[in-house]
């Protein structure tokens, strides 16, 4: 059995270990992000190791493997196919990926490694760390940057050619179009970030202690430039394939088509294409590579989303009444999670908070809730496909209000905090920051109660042959799916091939 | 609800794509090449910030550099040579191609080896040394995965594996070549070429 699970090349199983893993990792960050709220004398160095951990590890080690997880799982089944383009390469990113973040989360451990941070702003504090830790640290994530490239690669390669006669791209199902632009994405913006890592690795282990420290020719300008050039598009990759999934659970709740099927696919394509305008932000260390198209390229991201909320919003219109389904709450939530990080953004334009808890804040709610509502209401909506039963409406609604309540206490007690000037990066016990620590609290029992639900049917996947009534070729099979995935497809003469079959079906 | 699969048509048995590995090697090539079109970035944001470049002391061998893109640009003909002939039918002349492509390969990593050996200076002696031993260690690293490619498609050809009527992976493998010399073009380009400002 153990074999089985280690050497198969079955994508709903690799998806699904990816899944499991994903959120373990997801729970330590939970816990790190936890005590950095409800220690307020950890010290300097303490602090930023944990806020690193929360940060680039729920990043790089949780929402992107989720999303990953979930296109490993359900992209072929979307797509009319029955299996990968390459198997065993995402078995081998799979396995990469795993033991890559646990090797990383054991450089983290004792002395740790002498940075702090991936943004290297807090390189070698005081001589803290040891050259092995610092190794393994950029070893590990070498390791996790190239399985991300390898299964990137692989989802692309799959919509490219997999797809089931009729399925052109511009039928493709929301979800897999969102990871054939998120993969794209990935596949260009993550290699910069490994040739930074291959620097940092060559400077590290060689003995070099001047590349990246402040005085020297080059310094960290380098170091900026490849780390944002990975880092910026990559906030908004890891809410790309949460738009598609967004969209196809609306389309789901609205028992219909998305209300302009063109106007969602590009403002989808156009998130992903602005993530990469958005690169050149201004950091503290280089703010020579400030450009001045940062702010509007920035910007410019609201439009392409706000596209998005309009064809959802005129989708359930015309529905008349949506079906009720969790998962639609949690597309509601990560909408309300939107508006207020740009009214927070607006605010802001009124009182300068760059660095403060405010910023901190709102790279919580963007960065890390936003996408993290959509993830976990797409493992709702597609949980009888994964695991053969639905996760449940109780314990979704119990996970909503944890997270997405979690996240706005969180989030409003720094934006307090950083509106009374309290700096971003420092543990602090103020009135705001207790109002912080609550909502991170809830977080981390959000995050508990859906690892621990997830986790309990990942452990019994059952067979069922109820079909529920989706409109994507996912659903033309039992769940979860035999082995081969189908056993006959339905012809595929729009995007939702299943909506056309109900109604032949209704008509005659 | 009844299963929506009761007024599906079979499926019709589409085979596997027969351009799967070309595809492949394309995606492969676009990381490969951001990843050496990164460093070759890095290298000159930095050598336009600095001072002096190269630092004091420091001349890269042009020879050994021009060397180094001859020999490559032979491979460029040899592994055209390899795809051409398998697709006319001449099995030999293609193992022959191959395997010159794969030796001059072995060369190239070899060549570039001994220039490491040659370079006064450490990786950690400035930002110069770290970038030229990066770019030099990642090229290296590309080749040699090239090599193996070549030389999975030089067995699976002498094992009739690959045809005239199927010749794509030595076609994906002469593509995957052509990605290599195009990253050692970039490396060249910066450090030999771009090497005074």
């Amino acid at each position: 059995m153990t074999g089985t699970w280690l050497t198969t090349a079955d994508h709903k199983r690799i998806g699904r270990m990816y899944i499991v893993v994903a959120l373990a990792f997801l729970v330590v960050g939970g816990v790190a992000g936890a005590l950095l709220r409800a220690q307020s004398d950890l010290s300097q160095l303490s602090y930023l190791r944990l806020s690193d951990l929360r940060a680039s590890g729920t990043a790089t080690l949780v929402l992107a493997p989720l999303w990953v997880g979930l296109a490993t799982y359900l992209v072929p089944l979307q797509i009319g196919a029955s299996r990968l383009a390459f198997p065993r390469l995402q078995s081998f990113a799979f396995w990469s990926y795993a033991l890559g973040g646990v090797v990383h989360l054991l450089s983290e451990t004792g002395a740790g490694p002498r940075v702090v941070g991936v943004s290297l702003r807090q390189f070698m504090l005081n001589g803290a760390g040891d050259k092995g830790h610092t190794d393994l640290w950029v070893a590990s994530l070498i390791v996790v940057t190239i399985a991300a490239i390898a299964a990137a690669a692989n989802l692309v390669a799959t919509v490219l050619l997999y797809r089931t006669d009729g399925m052109t791209l511009g039928r493709l199902p929301m979800f897999s179009w969102a990871t054939l632009v998120s993969s794209t994405g990935t596949l260009l913006a993550a290699p910069v970030f490994l040739a930074g890592l291959v620097l940092l690795f060559i400077d590290q282990h060689f003995g070099g202690h001047e590349f990246f420290a402040a005085g020297t020719v080059g310094t960290q300008v380098i170091w900026q430039h490849m780390l944002w050039l990975y880092g910026r598009p990559d906030v908004y990759l890891l809410v790309v394939p949460g738009l598609g999934a967004a969209s196809d659970i609306v389309a789901h709740a609205a028992d219909r088509p998305l209300a302009n099927l063109n106007a969602a696919r590009t403002a989808i394509a156009a998130v992903g294409f602005l993530a990469f305008g958005a690169w050149a932000a201004g950091t503290k260390v280089a703010s020579s590579i400030v450009l001045p198209t940062y702010s509007g390229l920035t910007a410019a991201v609201v439009i392409p989303l706000a596209v998005l909320v309009l064809v959802w919003l005129d989708t359930l219109r015309r529905a008349g009444r949506p079906r009720p389904d969790v998962s639609a709450s949690f597309v509601v939530a990560f909408i309300l999670a939107l508006a207020a990080a740009g009214l927070a953004a607006g605010v802001a334009a009124i009182k300068p908070v760059d660095g403060s808890a405010w910023s901190a804040g709102q790279l919580d709610l963007v960065a890390i809730a936003a996408p993290l509502l959509l993830a976990v209401g797409a493992l709702h909506y597609w949980g009888a496909k994964l695991f053969g039963r639905p996760i449940g409406a109780a314990a979704g609604s119990a996970q909503l209000l944890l997270l997405f309540g979690g996240s706005a206490v969180m989030a409003l007690g720094s934006y307090l905090a950083g509106w009374d000037g309290q700096a971003g990066e420092v543990a602090a016990s103020d009135g705001f920051s207790r109002i912080a620590e609550g909502g991170a609290v809830l977080v981390l029992l959000g995050i508990l109660a859906t690892a621990a639900s997830v986790m309990a049917r990942a452990a019994r996947v059952t067979a069922s042959d109820a079909a529920e009534a989706g409109l994507t070729l996912e659903w033309a099979t039992t769940s979860p799916p035999p082995a081969h995935n189908f056993d006959a497809i339905p012809e595929v003469r729009s995007s939702t091939p299943l909506g056309d079959l109900r109604a032949v079906e209704a008509s005659a | 609800m009844s299963t929506p699969t009761m007024l599906a048509l079979p499926r019709g048995d589409r085979g596997r794509p027969t351009n799967g590995l070309s595809v492949a090697t394309l995606l492969a090539g676009v990381a490969e090449l951001m990843v050496v079109g990164a460093l070759v970035a890095g290298y000159l944001n930095v050598r336009g910030l600095a001072d002096r470049w190269p630092p004091k002391g420091v001349s890269l061998d042009n020879y050994l550099g021009t060397t180094l893109t001859i020999t490559m640009g032979l491979t460029i003909v040899t592994a055209e040579w390899a795809v051409y002939a398998l697709r006319r039918g001449n099995r030999r002349q293609s193992l022959g191609a191959l395997t010159l492509t794969g030796g001059l390969g072995l060369a190239f990593v070899n060549l570039l080896w001994y220039l490491g050996t040659q370079l006064h200076f450490g990786p950690a002696d400035h930002s110069y040394g770290a970038l030229a031993y990066a770019l030099l260690i990642v090229v290296g690293v590309i080749a040699v995965g090239g090599i193996g490619f070549l030389i999975v498609a030089l067995t699976r050809t002498m094992g009739d594996q690959a045809t005239a009527s199927d010749p794509s992976l030595v076609r994906a493998a002469a593509w995957h070549w052509h990605v290599v010399s195009a990253a050692w073009l970039l490396v060249f380009t910066a450090l030999f070429l771009l090497q005074h400002r």
